[in-house]
């Protein structure tokens, strides 16, 4: 594949895949998620054979945005003590979403998001974040849970 | 949708609606060429694809009608132009419970980026340091991308700058705490055109060997993957001929004597020594339980007679084919069939007597929501798929020349199956009430 290639393809999936990045590790990580996530799945050995690049870009956010949960999870703690309770600017998260997204683990962010706002079904989401269904529809069920209490 | 689930959903688009402007591009292909191992590949990716609509909301329709029935001539199809591998590459022996799940010559392929590497080793212990440099950023540094521990800690390697310029650093054998401070003292010097990597002379690490940029040959050649499904995951042997003679890329890892063979083991991978001095062997696991299996399946490569993969891909298509068939295309005298247990998922193709298949055990085969084979059957290049919806509302094929087939709607899933004996591109793309997106296939070797 050629870079104006991977470029295209890259530019095509890209305002969704900073969407699933936000989601999984919030506004502030998310660029080095999506980053790294990117170049490591153009630089694998797999990229040249991987039919379906927007799936395969989905799952590496979320593989990265997993292996990088304890430090965005750091940020985002840091994030909640200086948020207002309604946030102003761009591209922050007022605090009681903040609130809410802390109280799920980055996998049910995950699963919250591709479920509730892109309406995947919970083979898609399994497919994407590199689970099983029954591990989807369990995390989906505890995340119910939490946020039925967070968001009330 | 109740009130918990109107406010999750909200919840939801809070989230993404929190989410800054994706990084360009450009920013990120400053580092990409560091990215490009000499094991990874490039297949040419040819102009854009003339969109032509075929399809109405509900799909019946065809890019050429196919004629009918078996009665309709076979297709005929010459020499192939898509060169690959020179020769089969093939293990002798098998760990336990290991078996083939795909394989794809892909054919010859160009690019692999202007990237220097270099070989560190500790004599005394083999562990190895494998770096990877490329030219000064234009742009201002586009990283860092990760935290150097918790990357080296987690996968044994990490990407991030250096004094301008893009670095990416592997170890194996050798503690996180080396590695960090190995990372936070690497020192960077112009020679030529390569920016080279130097370590403390005290780290009792040793320049091993190198390639240059200078030094690099051109950058084509063949690729293929043998795929294999272990107890614990996934085990691919990636073959390529674009760059064989490269110690520093083949000697990385910690030297281990297997069979009397000298591989070298990393965190994820085994290399060693090109097989018939032609063609570099690299055995990648996706699962670090599988790496001593991994290094003994090394051991065992030996140059085998392309017919020896006809075996391999009959032995895949035997496991694949007696999978219910879900659906089914026939054009002309080729028959496509899609296969699905709730297990195993797959598409075959049947030509004069020969099958090939692939299933949702291959890395071409993409998602449940959009499933993909490309392969080759007799010589005979076909093309087919499903898309996760039986509401598709635009389906563009391209080229329409040389390219016949049809699609088909049925229990919510879109199946489409084409044949291209003429063409080496085929693209389509498409839009539904589910997914949209494209599909990309270049024809492979085999």
């Amino acid at each position: 594949m050629d870079p104006s290639s991977d470029a295209e393809v890259y530019r095509r999936h890209a305002d969704e895949l900073i969407r699933f990045a936000t989601a999984m590790v919030g506004p502030a990580s998310a660029e080095d998620v999506l980053a790294s996530a990117v170049l490591s799945a153009i630089g694998s050995s797999q990229w040249p054979f991987v039919q379906n690049r927007r799936a395969y870009l989905f799952r590496c956010v979320a593989t990265e945005a997993m292996r990088s949960a304890r430090s965005a999870e750091r940020r985002l703690r840091r994030e909640r003590r200086v948020t207002p309770r309604e946030a102003t600017e761009d591209h922050v998260l007022d605090r009681d979403v903040l609130e809410a997204m802390l109280a799920l683990s980055a996998r049910q962010r995950a699963v919250v998001y591709l479920t509730y706002w892109l309406e995947l079904t919970a083979t898609e989401v399994a497919e994407s974040i590199s689970s099983s269904e029954r591990t989807v529809e369990r995390e989906l069920e505890r995340s119910r849970q939490i946020l039925g209490r967070k968001l009330a | 949708m109740n009130t918990l689930d109107q406010r999750i959903h909200d919840f939801a688009g809070k989230l993404a609606g929190a989410a800054p402007p994706a990084t360009e591009f450009e920013r990120l292909a400053a580092t990409r060429s560091t990215m490009s191992t000499p094991v990874a590949w490039r297949p040419v990716l040819a102009a854009a694809a003339v969109a032509v609509v075929v399809l109405g909301l509900v799909l019946v329709g065809q890019v050429r009608q196919p004629d009918e029935g078996s009665a309709a001539p076979s297709f005929e199809v010459g020499p192939s132009t898509v060169v690959g591998m020179p020769f089969a590459v093939v293990p002798t022996a098998l760990p336990d419970g290991w078996r083939f799940v795909d394989l794809v010559d892909s054919g010859k392929s160009a690019s692999s980026g202007p990237w220097s590497s270099y070989l560190f080793r500790d004599p005394a212990t083999g562990a190895a340091i494998f770096i990877q440099t490329g030219a000064r950023f234009d742009e201002p540094n586009p990283g860092p991308f990760r935290d150097l521990r918790e990357s080296l800690e987690a996968t044994g390697s990490v990407t991030y700058a250096v004094d301008g310029s893009p670095v990416w650093m592997r170890v194996a054998g050798i503690d996180t705490d080396v590695a960090v401070s190995m990372a936070e003292s690497l020192v960077l010097e112009d020679v030529g055109p390569d920016r080279v990597p130097r370590l403390p002379i005290d780290s009792g690490f040793a320049l091993e060997s190198s390639r240059s940029i200078s030094e690099a040959p051109a950058s084509s050649g063949s690729v293929a993957a043998l795929r294999l499904r272990t107890p614990n995951g996934t085990v691919d042997v990636v073959l390529d001929t674009r760059d064989p003679d490269n110690p520093a890329w083949n000697h990385y890892g910690v030297p281990e004597v297997v069979d009397e063979r000298t591989v070298y083991v990393a965190p994820y991978s085994v290399t060693g020594d090109p097989i018939d001095g032609a063609v570099t062997a690299a055995v990648q696991v996706s699962n670090p339980a599988d790496l001593v299996g991994a290094a003994a399946l090394f051991a065992s490569l030996e140059r085998a007679p392309l017919e020896t993969w006809d075996e391999i891909e009959d032995a895949i298509a035997a496991d694949v084919s007696g999978v219910a068939v879900v659906d089914r295309i026939e054009i002309r005298d080729l028959v496509v069939t899609r296969h699905d247990d709730g297990t195993t998922t797959a598409i075959c193709a049947t030509w004069r007597g020969s099958t090939r298949c692939r299933s949702n055990d291959s890395p071409l085969w993409g998602g449940a929501s959009m499933e993909s084979a490309n392969l080759v059957v007799g010589g005979l290049w076909v093309v087919a798929g499903s898309i996760d919806s039986d509401e598709v509302t635009e389906f563009d094929v391209s080229p329409l020349d040389g390219v016949e087939g049809s699609q088909r709607a049925r229990d919510g899933r879109t199946f489409f199956a084409y044949a291209a004996p003429s063409a080496t591109e085929v693209r389509i793309d498409f839009d539904s009430d589910g997914p949209s997106g494209q599909f990309g296939f270049d024809r492979p070797a085999r």
